[in-house]
């Protein structure tokens, strides 16, 4: 057998680094069956897709747990590439060039991405909607001061812009009834991106695993070994309340503004209501259950747009969701078709099971 | 992974931001065999004072190293008197966590009672550098996911460097850190010739000495003149010697914004994300500021209360166009007469003739809010540096003060490669681009923008050093 060092440049990449992790935590746990191999833990990082993806997997097999991450961070990359706005090469830049002159081919991953997307923009009345990235980028222009678009330039950049100008021809072709139509996946490509990286973790034989991008975007393969779900705690701007969720064969997505400026009067922040042209105003950070994390992720952001109310009316039409919206003082709005979220603290009335 | 911060009140003098000598790595030893120095292309190692009583020690000197003993003062002090007919060279002594004022006092007497031998402070509260993700591990087992942001972390021993260099001026500092190899997989295999690397790309670019932990079974195998091993500790090597390179002597580190502080715990959060947001910083304890103490920087972060003096000195550097901002500091002061106005939630704003005073009356609760509107303040312009493509990168700025010369520092916690598209104030007609993959010097061109430069790093894997020639005075801008 190899000594530890050689496996070690033979078989880490080097891009992926270990995370910190508490040691007394990582003991084979108790209630393993006694027939069968411990299982072991094996976590690993890699930057990817903006942020730092991690995955953690509970097997009897060093080696396969190992393998199947490396398999499924790689596939991350993979989704992250055929979907670069950045690169002129990529998939959708191809796609975002040419798809109006003629129906253009695609691959299954980027028809089934676009599948989903259409779904949620019909869903949510147009709420989420992957064609409104270039008015988002003239209205974030604006308010860095670079470009203050006059009201005939945003109208004509509004009509052109509108998830029902992207036409899908099944199996596997793509048309845009629009000539300045630009889609960005941004707000559900990392969570499809996590669904891949699952998939191909089930494909290897893995049964425990838990996925993780920047914490925004998480999904869980089984439950690690002697308990029935992976948990999962959950935004609390308050610090009082701390939800959490149970997850197992399911995804949790996050969504909030990004926090007011302590020492300005700048108020921008990430999410801009397109509606509006102005950075949301929401102090609720959104955290959303859902049966994939596409679909929590493409919620997500839709939620906080929507706020709570109109927010639960929406997850009414969706089983097997569950939303919270908790607010820096603690108040939460609590809504679910079946997964359950918990807290610790009411801090206020108003919660809605 | 809970941070462990010393309780650290510092009371010292005047800063110095020359960077002192060239920065070393000390392997610490644990095995009793060990390869020739020469081979392993590093002079000094560290061995426990249990091991300096064995044959390590004497195959130690034979190999060819500088052998230094771990020790605390006490038995430091026991052993000097025989240690230079042992061949010890010198002495490392962690700094506990008691009172930092009392621990130099020790160090003090002991290099006065022994001037031959070297005595060296150790920081053992560094971090292993490393990109973070957001799953912790409880002790009872939990795996869950702490609060989360799309922003990648990064875990530097930038701000610890910083902080032992402003309050322990001439000396070099010297940290360590725990490889935490904490899943089965990591304990295994330990860690990669990457991470051995970034370790000391990192101490390198930041102009600190290193104390090293090396795998056990690595260290074995070095020994043993196992090739596998060898072949990870020629990748290592290449860094060793491009840490070595680095520029020392008349290099100082450039900042525009000052961190005035006499409290680690205090500042050392808010400090932390200065750094991960590449805003160049220097540290100055309280005691004695003057306007000169603020001559080159143009915001001025105080943690600190300033005596009257000192809040003199706040006020002028405020009138003459700077920004101060106090920190959960109550008090009067001579801004309070200047027209006030609320800024943010919490914060009040002083107009002073040109510039500014922020009061902000509670604690840093969110660093990473306050290091961007730190860079806000600042605004495009003043700004010394950015870099796109890079939320891994950080990068450490200095200057020749003889020369004008400014040298980069990148280190890229990612450990694969990326392109980094850098922007520099100011104009330069020559850049020189080196990384241990690359080797030395490749000219890369620079290109003026409205008295900026934009630079291409490429293929940075780990490490990577951009040496910049300025413009001939007639032709800046």
């Amino acid at each position: 057998m190899s000594p530890a060092w050689m496996e070690t440049s033979m078989r880490w990449s080097s891009a992926i680094a270990a995370a910190a992790l508490a040691t007394a935590a990582l003991a084979p746990p108790l209630a393993a069956p006694s027939d069968r191999p411990l299982p072991t833990f094996v976590h690993k990082l890699k930057y990817a897709m903006g942020t730092v993806v991690e995955i953690a997997v509970y097997d009897e097999s060093l080696t396969r747990a190992s393998a199947a991450i490396d398999r499924g961070l790689q596939e991350m990359v993979r989704i992250d590439r055929m979907m670069s706005n950045f690169d002129p090469t990529s998939e959708l830049s191809r796609l975002n060039h040419s798809a109006y002159a003629q129906a253009q081919e695609v691959s299954p991953d980027l028809y089934r991405i676009m599948e989903e997307s259409l779904n949620y923009s019909r869903l949510s009345g147009g709420e989420f909607d992957v064609t409104v990235g270039p008015l988002v980028d003239l209205q974030k222009a604006a308010l860095r001061g670079e470009h203050v678009a006059g009201a005939e330039e945003e109208e004509k950049l509004r009509s052109c812009v509108g998830y029902e100008k992207v036409e899908l021809i099944p199996p596997n072709r793509i048309r845009l009834h629009s000539p300045c139509l630009r889609i960005d996946l941004g707000s559900i490509g990392k969570g499809y991106a996590v669904d891949r990286a699952a998939e191909v973790l089930r494909a290897s034989g893995i049964k425990s695993a838990l996925i993780n991008a920047g914490g925004s975007s998480i999904y869980a393969i089984g439950a690690p070994p002697g308990e029935s779900a992976w948990l999962v705690h959950l935004r609390d701007p308050s610090g009082k309340i701390d939800p959490r969720v149970l997850l197992a064969e399911n995804s949790v997505s996050t969504s909030e503004q990004t926090p007011a400026s302590l020492l300005t009067d700048d108020s921008a922040g990430h999410i801009i209501d397109p509606a509006k042209g102005l950075p949301l105003k929401s102090s609720f950070a959104v955290s959303i259950v859902a049966k994939s994390t596409a679909a929590s992720d493409a919620l997500s952001t839709t939620l906080l747009l929507l706020g709570p109310q109109r927010g639960k009316q929406l997850l009414g039409k969706l089983p097997g969701t569950a939303a919270i919206w908790v607010s820096p003082t603690g108040e939460t709005q609590l809504v679910s078709s079946g997964p359950e979220i918990r807290i610790t603290n009411t801090v206020a009335a108003g919660q809605v099971q | 992974m809970p941070m462990r911060k010393p309780v650290l009140i510092l009371f010292f003098m005047v800063v110095v931001a020359a960077c002192p000598a060239r920065a070393k790595v000390i392997l610490r030893w644990t095995e009793p065999a060990i390869p020739a120095a020469k081979s392993l292309g590093v002079s000094d190692v560290a061995l426990t004072f249990d091991a300096s009583r064995s044959p390590l020690l004497e195959s130690a000197r034979r190999a060819g190293y500088r052998v230094f003993v771990e020790a605390t003062p006490q038995q430091a002090a026991e052993l000097a008197p025989a240690a230079a007919k042992k061949g010890i060279a010198g002495f490392i002594i962690s700094v506990g966590d008691a009172e930092r004022s009392a621990f130099d006092a020790q160090l003090e007497k002991l290099r006065s009672a022994h001037p031959k031998l070297i005595f060296r402070g150790l920081n053992s509260h560094g971090k292993r550098p490393q990109i973070r993700g957001r799953m912790v591990v409880e002790h009872n087992g939990i795996l869950h996911v702490s609060s989360p942001s799309s922003q990648p972390w990064v875990d530097s021993n930038h701000a610890l460097v910083r902080f032992e260099q402003a309050f322990h001026p001439g000396e070099t500092p010297l940290y360590t850190f725990q490889w935490e190899l904490t899943d089965t997989l990591q304990r295994q295999l330990g860690p990669s010739a990457a991470d051995y690397s970034l370790a000391i790309a990192e101490a390198g670019a930041l102009r600190s000495d290193l104390l090293l932990n090396l795998h056990a079974p690595l260290q074995i195998a070095l020994a043993q003149r196992d090739p596998g091993a060898w072949t990870l500790w020629k990748d290592v090597r290449k860094y060793l010697e491009f840490s070595a390179h680095a520029a020392a002597g008349s290099d100082q580190a450039l900042a525009y914004v000052g961190v005035i502080t006499d409290d680690f715990n205090k500042s050392y959060e808010a400090v932390n994300l200065l750094a991960r947001h590449n805003i160049p910083f220097r540290i100055s304890p309280p005691a004695r500021l003057s306007l000169d103490t603020f001559a080159d920087l143009d915001i001025v972060i105080l943690f600190a209360a300033p005596d009257k003096k000192s809040a003199d000195a706040v006020f002028a550097f405020a009138k003459q166009g700077g920004t101060a901002v106090l920190v959960n500091i109550r008090g009067e002061f001579p801004w309070q007469s200047a027209a006030k106005s609320k800024v943010g939630e919490e914060a009040a704003s002083y107009a002073t003739g040109r510039g500014r005073v922020i009061e902000y009356p509670g604690p840093v609760l969110d660093p990473e809010t306050f290091a961007v509107d730190i860079r806000r303040l600042m605004g495009n312009r003043k700004t010394i540096i950015s870099l796109w493509n890079s939320l891994t990168t950080v990068v450490v700025p200095y200057r020749d003060t003889k020369s004008g010369k400014t040298t980069l520092e990148l280190i890229n916690y990612a450990e694969e490669p990326l392109e980094v598209q850098l922007q520099m104030k100011g104009t330069y007609r020559q850049a020189r681009y080196s990384t241990p993959e690359l080797g030395c010097c490749q000219a890369i061109v620079p290109v003026e923008r409205d008295g900026f430069t934009d630079l291409l790093a490429h293929k940075l894997v780990i490490a990577g050093r951009a040496d910049l020639e300025p413009a001939a005075k007639r032709d800046r801008k």
